[in-house]
């Protein structure tokens, strides 16, 4: 059994040729404190070669201090006992950058002992540009085997996993001239190894800064940026439809199946009301998060994310953030968690801490589903200008750029509260990454366990919240009537709080529950309506909805209120870690929530003056 | 009034001839990680307008740099 450890820069293509090379069927270790995953999987092809996948970094002693994770567990693998042999990942297409790096770590790990092999990425780049890359002469020259791979297209794999294997030297002394020796000095000697045997001339470089000419111009920079983002938003409800219309009619249909079969009528009435009307409820808006998931990393392996970046700087900067909090709020968009860990790349503490503020109230995947539900409640599904614009994913882009707004309102708001306005403003730097195909392979990847995590995360939860109200709302009449079970008296108890916003307690009870984990709302109202439903069909809960009567003024006070308060546990844990202390969860979750209400409250009054 | 990396415009090139005493050392620190260094030349990739952060080309890497930090890199002189 062989082990070793995946090194690189973050932009390497490091990661993609960890999959590639172990497969779909890796485990994710998650090492507690530490907030960067550290991945370990079996070789595909080569059983005995177990490979652990490092957070990417830039170099050994980064004085950003942003890599401190990633340097410090590449720093505890090089001496670890069990690391046998480490493969490094160069990019050919700037191989200087990376064969600095790739310096200090062969200096290291000679005095460590560890055999390295070079895994010479991106051979596919350089042959679209015609260009090519001796790594015959690097070989020698470093006195380690260089093997030229594509993790992309899969060029070259079985050579590296055959060299892997078979080198354990641990790099001829006739090369170590080249390792030893300050930073200045290895800058020079990266210099002169990337003329000699990199490829020649600036192609792909010249390619990369034509495009950024029109991505990042004036006019025609920001025109993309706004075709892109509402593409984005749109993709949400069109491409996921016909997904969300499937998962729809497969639960359906094995409702359909099951429930008949059942022949106790207690079992029967808490599988179709509970189960398929609470849990179903929320599957079936998992296809969108799996879309939503998947255009972000479409964007971010682009490489369009860094200058979407650089085209939001300044005006972010009005709201007292900078180009870097826009990385960490788009996350934010598919899920406050990683948008938070994100905002470590914030260098000012104060904007970081600003970037806080505003990502819980970027619409999150969570909100989608409730969005989804009454947006498909109260908006018809027709489409103007000829059919382009579809109204319901208007709306949506509606609701999204509410929250989006007030994000910014708050940060700007809070950024000119005096009193703690900060003299150290780090400026703004940005490495622009070179523009790349993405891999479909990998995307569609990272979109399915993040479609899969939020199941496991959010299943077991909304399956309690589902039992407890469906117990609760079922006994003591067996379903008979909802408004005189247990929950109708405990609802009609706080039912005062949501009267002003037009809602009677069934709804009342669904926000409540909600306050757990914002999708737990919609599975929540799904088991209310099965219990109230007096038919067994299976319909659908925006149906149901619009069959409730609830007033418009109360559907939009809704959207606002589901838009606004902090109604997610993980995201106030994380941020109590990330900014050290309980204060700034607690006072975000306090203000939100009141917040929330309040334009609920004024929307829900507005609506109504409208309407009449 | 010495000239600066946040003169340039699209397609300029300059070489780096030091820093304002004014940038704080973290940060010349970082730009000379980065490649900034005195010396070395550089070129204009894009200038927005409206005060947007331009690119800048060291060697085989691509840089952002808002005005703040442009300003204080100083140049022998910007030329297309």
């Amino acid at each position: 059994m062989t082990s070793a450890v995946l090194v690189g820069s973050p932009n390497s293509g490091k990661s993609l040729l960890f999959n590639r090379l172990t497969g779909l069927n890796q485990k994710v270790a998650n090492f507690p404190g530490v907030t960067v995953d550290t991945l370990s999987g079996q070789s595909r092809k080569q059983a005995s070669v177990r490979l652990v996948d490092l957070p990417g970094a830039y170099s050994l002693d980064s004085l950003s201090g942003e890599e401190a994770v990633a340097i410090d567990a590449l720093q505890r693998a090089l001496q670890e006992e069990e690391t046998e042999k480490i493969l490094f990942v160069v990019d050919v297409t700037r191989l200087e950058k990376s064969l600095v790096f790739a310096l200090q770590v062969l200096s290291r790990a000679r005095r460590a002992d560890k055999a390295v092999v070079i895994a010479a990425n991106m051979m596919d780049s350089l042959g679209r540009h015609g260009l090519s890359f001796d790594a015959t002469g690097l070989s020698a020259a470093l006195g380690v085997p260089v093997v030229p791979v594509s993790a992309r297209t899969g060029e070259g794999l079985g050579q590296l996993e055959e060299t892997l294997l078979t080198h354990d030297g641990v790099g001829a002394s006739a090369a170590t001239r080249w390792y030893d020796g300050g930073d200045a000095e290895r800058r020079q000697c990266a210099e002169k190894l990337a003329r000699d045997f990199g490829p020649r001339g600036d192609v792909i470089i010249a390619a990369a800064n034509r495009a950024d000419a029109l991505f990042l111009h004036s006019v025609s920079g920001a025109l993309c940026f706004l075709v892109i983002m509402y593409l984005l938003f749109q993709s949400i409800f069109t491409w996921s439809a016909p997904l969300m219309d499937a998962v729809e009619a497969g639960l359906s249909w094995v409702a359909g199946l099951v429930v008949p079969m059942i022949g106790n009528t207690l079992a029967q009435d808490f599988v179709s009301d509970a189960l398929f009307g609470g849990l179903g409820a929320f599957l079936v808006f998992v296809p969108q998060i799996f879309v939503l998931t998947l255009v972000v990393g479409l964007l971010e392996d682009s490489g369009y994310l860094s200058r979407a970046a650089v085209i939001c700087h300044r005006p972010l900067k009005l709201f007292g953030l900078t180009g870097r909090s826009f990385v960490p709020m788009l996350s934010g968009v598919a899920c406050a968690i990683p948008g938070i860990y994100a905002a470590r790349t914030v260098e000012s503490p104060r904007r970081r801490w600003l970037t806080y503020l505003a990502i819980p109230l970027m619409p999150c995947s969570a909100r989608l589903p409730v969005y989804a539900l009454l947006i498909a409640a109260f908006i018809p599904a027709e489409t103007v200008l000829g059919g382009l614009v579809g109204l319901q994913g208007l709306a949506m882009f509606g609701i999204y750029l509410f929250g989006i707004t007030t994000g910014l309102l708050v940060t700007s708001l809070v950024s000119r509260m005096g009193a703690q306005r900060e003299l150290d403003e780090a400026p703004f730097v940005l490495e622009m990454p070179p523009y790349r195909i993405p891999s479909w392979l990998s995307l569609l990847r990272s979109s399915w366990d993040r479609s899969r995590h939020f199941i496991y995360r959010a299943g077991p939860v909304i399956f309690w919240v589902t039992l407890v109200v469906w117990v609760l709302g079922y006994f003591p009449n067996r379903g008979e009537d909802l408004g005189s079970s247990w929950l109708g008296q405990l609802g009609r108890w706080i039912e005062p709080v949501f009267t002003p916003l037009g809602l009677d307690w069934t709804y009342g009870v669904a926000i409540l529950a909600s306050f757990l984990a914002r999708e737990v709302f919609v599975g929540t109202l799904g088991t209310l309506f099965g219990i109230e439903g007096a038919d067994d069909d299976v319909i659908s809960l925006a149906e149901r909805v619009q069959a409730s009567g609830l007033p418009l003024g109360s559907g939009f006070a809704l959207l606002v209120f589901f838009a606004i308060a902090a109604q997610c546990i993980s995201t106030l844990a994380v941020l109590r870690r990330e900014s050290g202390s309980w204060r700034l969860p607690v006072q975000l979750f306090v203000a939100y929530s009141l917040l929330a209400y309040g334009a609920a409250f004024l929307t829900f009054n507005l609506v109504e003056w409208l309407a009449s | 009034m010495p000239n600066t990396l946040w003169q340039m415009r699209r397609g300029d090139c300059c070489v780096v001839v030091g820093f304002d005493p004014a940038l704080r050392e973290a940060y010349r620190r970082r730009l000379i990680e980065l490649g900034f260094r005195p010396g070395v030349s550089i070129s204009c990739v894009v200038a927005p307008s409206f005060g947007a952060p331009k690119l800048f080309q060291v060697a085989s890497s691509v840089f952002s740099l808002e005005r703040d930090l442009a300003q204080r890199v100083l140049i022998n002189e910007a030329r297309p």
